[in-house]
Order: C-alpha cells, then sequence, then structure tokens
C-alpha cells in the first residue's frame, strides 16, 4: 500500500464519501496514504513519535481542507505538499525557511560530480575516461541486492543528502512517483528535479558500490 | 563522449529526456566502453534497490489518535 499504482482508484468516490462524513471512507485513505505519508515525514525527523505527528497534523490539514480541494492536483501530490510544510514548519533546523523551490535552485548552481574526478584519467589521449573502471554488478545475485541489508545502506545514504534531494529521491525511487507528481508535490521545475534526483542517485550509487566491494 | 561527461547526463539518458543529438553521441559512446556500461548497470540497480523498500508501519496509537481526530471533525460538521 502507499505506492502510486494503488492509489487512483476510486479515489473520487472515497473523496466524495469522506465528505459526508463517512468514517469508512477515511479509514479506506488513511490506508492507501499512510505508508507514504510516514516515509515522508521520516525524511524530516529520526524520531518515530515525531514523525506520527507530523502524519496526524496532515491528515486534520487534509479533512479541515477537504471543501477546498477541487481535484486539480492527484490527491496524494496535495496531502505530499501539505505534509512537506508542516514538517518544514515545525522542523527547527528549516524554521528560517527557505522554500523547497529555493533550494532545489540553489542546487543548480556550484558543481557536485557524480563520480569522484579521481575515477578518470587527468589528462593524455584518454583523459575524461575511467581510470578504473566502475565495479560489474552483474554477478550480484538479485536476492542479495534486494535484501533489507543493501536497502539499509542506501537508505542511511539518503539520510546523508541535503533535503531537496532526499525529498526527490524518496517521492521518485522509494515510492516510484512520476516525475510530473514530485514535481507538483514538492513545487519544482521538471529539469530542478532531474539535477536533484541525478545527484542523489549518484550518492546513494556510491554509498551502494563502497558496501558491496566489501561483501 | 569522455566518460565524465556520460556520468552526468545517465540520469537524462534513464529518464528518456536527452536531446536526440547527445543520445546518439552517449549510445555511440556505449558500444565501446564497458566500463560505462557497468556505470549504467550500477544506476538501474540502485534504483532497483530502492524500489525494494520496506514499508513503514504506523503504531497502533497512530491509528487511534486519526480516529479520534475523525470523530472529532465530523461531530464539527
Amino acid at each position: 500500500m502507499g505506492r502510486l499504482e494503488v492509489t487512483d482508484v476510486g479515489e473520487a468516490d472515497l473523496l466524495a464519501a469522506l465528505r459526508r462524513g463517512d468514517e469508512q471512507a477515511f479509514r479506506d485513505l488513511v490506508q492507501r496514504h499512510q505508508a507514504t505519508l510516514l516515509r515522508l515525514a521520516r525524511m524530516y525527523t529520526p524520531n518515530q513519535a515525531v514523525a506520527e505527528e507530523i502524519v496526524q497534523e496532515t491528515w486534520l490539514a487534509v479533512l479541515r481542507g477537504l471543501d477546498d480541494f477541487e481535484g486539480r492536483a492527484a490527491l496524494h501530490t496535495w496531502m505530499a505538499r501539505i505534509l512537506v510544510n508542516i514538517a518544514r514548519r515545525r522542523s527547527g533546523r528549516e524554521a528560517r525557511s527557505t522554500p523547497l523551490s529555493a533550494l532545489a535552485r540553489d542546487e543548480r548552481e556550484g558543481s557536485d560530480p557524480a563520480v569522484d574526478p579521481d575515477r578518470f584519467l587527468a589528462g593524455g589521449r584518454y583523459a575524461g575516461h575511467w581510470a578504473s573502471f566502475p565495479d560489474d554488478w552483474s554477478g550480484v545475485p538479485e536476492q542479495v541486492l534486494l535484501s533489507g541489508e543493501v536497502y539499509a545502506v542506501a537508505q542511511a545514504a539518503i539520510a546523508r543528502l541535503r533535503p531537496a534531494q532526499r525529498m526527490v529521491i524518496t517521492l521518485r525511487d522509494v515510492q516510484g512517483w512520476p516525475p510530473e507528481d514530485v514535481c507538483t508535490a514538492l513545487e519544482i521545475s521538471d529539469a530542478n528535479h532531474r539535477v536533484l534526483l541525478h545527484r542523489a542517485r549518484a550518492k546513494v550509487r556510491q554509498a551502494l558500490e563502497d558496501y558491496l566491494r566489501q561483501v | 563522449m569522455a566518460c565524465s561527461e556520460l556520468v552526468e547526463i545517465v540520469t537524462d539518458y534513464l529518464e528518456g529526456t536527452l536531446p536526440a543529438a547527445e543520445l546518439a553521441r552517449l549510445r555511440d559512446h556505449l558500444t565501446s566502453c564497458d566500463g560505462c556500461q557497468a556505470h549504467i548497470a550500477q544506476m538501474r540497480a540502485t534504483v532497483r534497490v530502492l524500489r525494494s523498500a520496506p514499508e513503514d508501519d504506523a503504531s497502533p496509537a497512530l491509528a487511534d489518535a486519526l480516529a479520534d481526530m475523525f470523530h472529532e471533525w465530523a461531530g464539527s460538521r
């Protein structure tokens, strides 16, 4: 649950029922979206109780805003945007709140190479080509790659990312949202989203490479 | 195309947003570069790892809190 595939089926009906005060509709919506909201909230706090408070506050804002929700955006992107605003307001570090779109813009400036420049030859005829090839992962069994252990390494790498990168990779790759939903929820441009996704994936890839070399 | 250039456009490539001319240069490079093939395979594998995330479980306390919150909201409408 919580993945995109299941969110659109019958959602308009559930919303209509919810507007009539139908508790079962509320439970169904919670069931559908809880995992996503919780994961997003966990991007802002390592504390499960605080994350759950953020999720609760988000649901309250959703209920209160229900009559104004026009359905122009999908429900999950609307809720994600509410959650991000709540989480950012609560988080002391980001309290002086730079909008995420500004953080995203900053990312476009300055260099942040996807791969350590030392991995490439600095001069000669083959300048810019691999000095040492990346590891071949085709020998890594899929059940090892998709074991919880490797995901835990990726998760730790995500936790070290800057906030805008963290949000984008979580929504795109962990939750499997399409680009347009991520851009709507985070209020960033498609180009910005791709820069953030690129840098985030590059860092996670590096962490996985470091890890898989040891095992 | 240098490998150091390819690694910066690999996400555009995987997202299918690379302009045609660059796409042709990238494909041309890939045919003769095992290193970049391995790099792209790593990027694809990284995405598969991320998609394998287990769901986070909410505590029963959250379900109770949401139920209370709903009743209060429904009662005030």
